[in-house]
């Protein structure tokens, strides 16, 4: 074949991927919609699993309360480590050394699979310190997920803030924490916040931290630290694995991906919006 | 107190030497800068004359790698590098202007009051008081009366550097260092900055980094001029100027304005 | 001359407040540090080390996973060869579709094309697990039974496909940025010469390139072996050794997820699960330490900053 076949297959390689790009999320998310629109309504979202076997009829209210309470109280732990590390590691750590270690470390923890996060949170909050199969245990679990996450988005925001504003800032005599309140976290709000965003919805989506940490196939009860939640990854999980209910199933990964969408796109708007 | 007979000078600048890692910025300056008086440094770019102006301003540790390797610099007689007062008072009374305007994240209101509500806790009466004194000092308050609660990045450059100016003047310092204020903006802008140097010399010492020979010559009194990280000639600004003893600057004045 | 009150202290410029704040931050980072840490260290403690450990790490790679026998048997190789097999098949699919991707984005797209692009690779990525494996699950799972005739449609081909979808993202993200980067430096000089885009690409991006395709591969494998609810849910979860690419199998995160809520505490299944749940976090780490590494080496010589 000649150089000119080549360099056309080489286009058409391209292309064709590029376009298995757009296609594959677009695909999965109309066969979803197309099987799962139907069941999904009002009723569906605020009312509890019914029927026999359980979750065949009803709906996944308890799941959805379950997911934000588990990422809401993750998140409270998560966001002020997160952002507290990282004012830490630009503003007031002295040595280049620990800062770049402290990356590193943070980085490649980021990275660890979060069904070990999960071990650990059911061998350390549920076993060793008696938590048992909690809503608590879960959120601290989740939090753990999210912090590395927002530590490296909150320092990419920080490092992204001019240093000619911190000099600018403090040369006016003021101490630090005024310029952090005042001026870095102003400047570098939109791009935490999108990082935090993409944080809790990752953390939202993901089943394995919880599965042995806080998750039950059922739970009629509010919620309460102390017990154990229904979740929305879990609940699909649940419902596909012991085969349960696949009109429901598709309801619930419709419900779930509809709302992460939301975050997605909440988080894409907001890195757009970001001048300069 | 007549600057011709205060015994103590401002600045006094003896052997003072700054590294930024391995490279030497500054080699043995020795000056007295006089108080009341507007001192040019001038020199071409990159021979550390910024670099003064941070060691005034304690500014210089937040420049990474960057620190003063010998020498000594006193204020009003008292050693600055250590100054019982403490940094962050030295840059209250030391203010700077910087090259490039950097209005903050807030409204114009808060932006001028920025330091000046750290430093002093302020009624609000009072400070809607001082922002018209101080918006008025820089001539901005005619432009910008009807909008102060507007974000101060909304202003022209011209606009967000009398801004920044204003900002250091409600610290109530008592020297205000400007590094190149006017590099970044239009010769209308500039005009207007040069008069508010002549007007705010009485009140206060200014040091001005400029590269600007015809500028130097309208605003200041007194004249530094640097050459890779020294001082190769001082003294009055017409002095300076009009007769170099040092051969490079004799060739960078002629060059420039003859 | 009367000088106002000292707000600041005499050394290293910060106030009282914001030594409280330095604390506080301080504080924040050493407790996040060490939780990750004790996370490495107490699933090291949980794996009981002690006399037999060694003997343990070799048979968790190693032996039969007959936990019911006398006396158990509690190896894990068949978990180990379905995970690397179905992330094998993953990354065969997805490192050409990804590198694909990576140079449509970086150069061939035209820039409606790639402004669509960019945002649905980030849909793809935020699609849950768990989401994927239920879809695999009434797709390819219900396909794979008529197509193949088997009794159950769960295969590690099914798994690796899927996998292979939910890596793509990472993948070309990755390999898009160690090409925008070569491309920046050298399409003008290379293109000046008159040759085409396929020499311009085999012959100077490849070359210069390659360490950030091979973090982009070491990405998708530290993805791929800590992949958990979809391969969970479309493997089979049997305990089986795998013998092809048809057959069930039992990844290693399906294993533990599997096992670990019904081992009883301290009992040496239980030692195992953790055994195998530390080599296959250190295997991570590690797979993370090259990706920080290959990563700074392309960006390292392209502009050295």
């Amino acid at each position: 074949m000649t150089f000119r076949t080549w360099n056309i297959l080489y286009y058409f390689f391209v292309w064709l991927s590029g376009l298995l790009g757009i296609a594959l999320p677009l695909g999965i998310g109309f066969y979803l919609l197309l099987n799962g629109g139907k069941i999904l309504n009002i009723a569906f979202l605020l009312d509890r699993p019914h029927g026999s076997p359980l979750g065949s009829e009803g709906g996944i209210l308890p799941a959805i309360l379950g997911s934000f309470s588990l990422t809401a109280i993750g998140l409270a732990v998560a966001l002020p480590a997160g952002i507290g590390s990282a004012v830490y590691l630009s503003e007031f750590s002295c040595s280049a050394r620990l800062k770049s270690f402290a990356r590193l470390l943070i980085e490649s923890l980021a990275g660890v699979p979060s069904i070990i996060y999960g071990l650990f949170g059911y061998a350390f909050f549920v076993l060793l310190l008696q938590m048992g199969t909690s809503l608590i245990a879960g959120s601290l679990v989740m939090a753990i997920v999210m912090y590395p996450i927002i530590l490296i988005t909150s320092q990419e925001a920080f490092d992204a803030v001019s240093r000619e504003y911190r000099e600018a800032s403090l040369s006016l005599g003021i101490d630090h924490t005024e310029w952090i309140v005042r001026v870095l976290f102003v400047k570098s709000f939109t791009r935490i916040l999108a990082g935090v965003v993409l944080a809790v919805g990752h953390a939202m989506g993901s089943a394995a931290p919880i599965l042995f940490t806080a998750a039950v196939f059922y739970s009629a009860g509010g919620i309460r630290l102390s017990q154990p939640v229904m979740t929305l990854p879990t609940h699909l999980y649940f419902l596909v694995s012991e085969g349960v209910s696949f009109e429901n199933a598709f309801g619930t990964a419709l419900v779930l991906v509809i709302g992460l969408l939301v975050f997605n796109s909440l988080a894409m708007i907001l890195r757009n919006n970001i001048k300069e | 107190m007549e600057s011709n007979n205060t015994p103590i000078p401002l600045f006094e600048i003896r052997d003072l030497h700054v590294r930024y890692g391995d490279m030497a910025v500054l080699h043995g300056i020795n000056t007295d800068m006089p108080a009341r008086e507007v001192t040019a440094i001038l020199g071409p770019s990159g021979c550390g004359k910024s670099t003064l102006l941070r060691v005034l301003n304690r500014t210089l540790k937040l420049t990474p790698m960057a620190r003063v390797s010998g020498g000594t610099v006193k204020y009003q007689g008292e050693n600055l590098l250590s100054h019982p007062l403490g940094e962050q008072q030295i840059r209250k009374r030391i203010g700077i202007v910087q090259q490039r305007p950097l209005p903050f994240p807030m409204s114009i209101r808060d932006n001028v009051m920025f330091g000046a509500d750290y430093h002093n806790k302020t009624r609000a009466a009072e400070k809607d008081e001082q922002v018209h004194t101080y918006l008025d000092k820089v001539g901005l308050w005619e432009e910008v009366k009807d909008r102060l609660k507007s974000p101060g990045s909304m202003l022209s450059i011209g606009q967000q550097q009398r801004l920044c100016i204003a900002r250091s003047l409600a610290n109530r310092p008592e020297v205000l260092l400007m590094d190149e204020p006017c590099s970044a903006l239009d010769p209308d802008s500039t005009a207007k900055i040069e008069d508010l140097i002549l007007k705010l010399k009485d009140e206060i010492a200014i040091v001005i980094v400029t590269h600007n020979l015809a500028q130097a010559r309208r605003v200041s009194s007194n004249c530094l001029f640097f050459l890779n990280g020294t001082i190769a000639e001082q003294g009055k600004t017409a002095g300076v100027l009009n007769n170099p003893a040092h051969p490079s600057v004799q060739a960078i004045v002629m060059g420039r304005e003859g | 001359m009367k000088w106002d009150k000292d707000l600041s202290t005499r050394h290293g410029g910060l106030s009282a407040r914001d030594r409280i704040v330095r604390s506080l931050c301080l504080l924040f980072l050493v407790a996040g540090v060490g939780i990750l840490i004790l996370t490495i260290v107490y699933l090291f403690i949980e794996s009981g080390p002690g006399k037999g450990f060694p003997y343990r790490v070799l048979d968790c790679f190693t032996g039969e996973w007959q936990p019911l026998a006398t006396p158990p048997k509690l190896g894990m190789a068949h978990a180990w060869v379905s995970t690397f097999m179905i992330t094998g098949i993953a990354l065969a699919i997805s490192l050409p579709i990804g590198f694909g991707i990576g140079l449509f984005t970086s150069e061939i797209a035209p820039l409606i094309v790639r402004r669509l692009l960019t945002p649905s690779l980030e849909l793809l990525a935020g699609i849950p697990a768990v989401v994927y494996g239920f879809f695999g699950a009434v797709t390819l799972v219900r396909w794979f039974e008529k197509v193949f005739q088997l009794s159950t449609g769960e295969t590690i081909l099914g798994a690796g496909i899927v996998l292979s979808v939910m890596m793509l993202p990472f993948i070309a993200s990755t390999s898009a940025e160690a090409f925008r980067a070569v491309f920046r430096e050298y399409r003008e000089s290379v293109l000046s010469l008159g040759v085409d885009q396929l020499t311009m690409f085999r012959r100077v991006i490849l070359v210069r390139a390659f360490p950030g395709l091979i973090a982009a591969a070491a990405l998708g494998l530290a993805r791929g072996v800590g992949e958990t609810l979809a391969v969970l849910m479309l493997s089979g979860n049997t305990t089986a050794f795998p013998d092809s690419i048809l057959s069930r199998g039992q990844p290693i995160t399906a294993l533990l997820a599997t096992e670990i809520g019904e081992t009883a505490v301290d009992s040496e299944k239980y030692h195992m699960l953790f055994t195998g749940a530390l080599c296959l976090m250190l295997l991570v780490l590690l797979l993370n330490l090259a990706i920080s590494f290959l990563k700074k080496k392309v960006y390292g010589t392209l502009y050295a900053s």
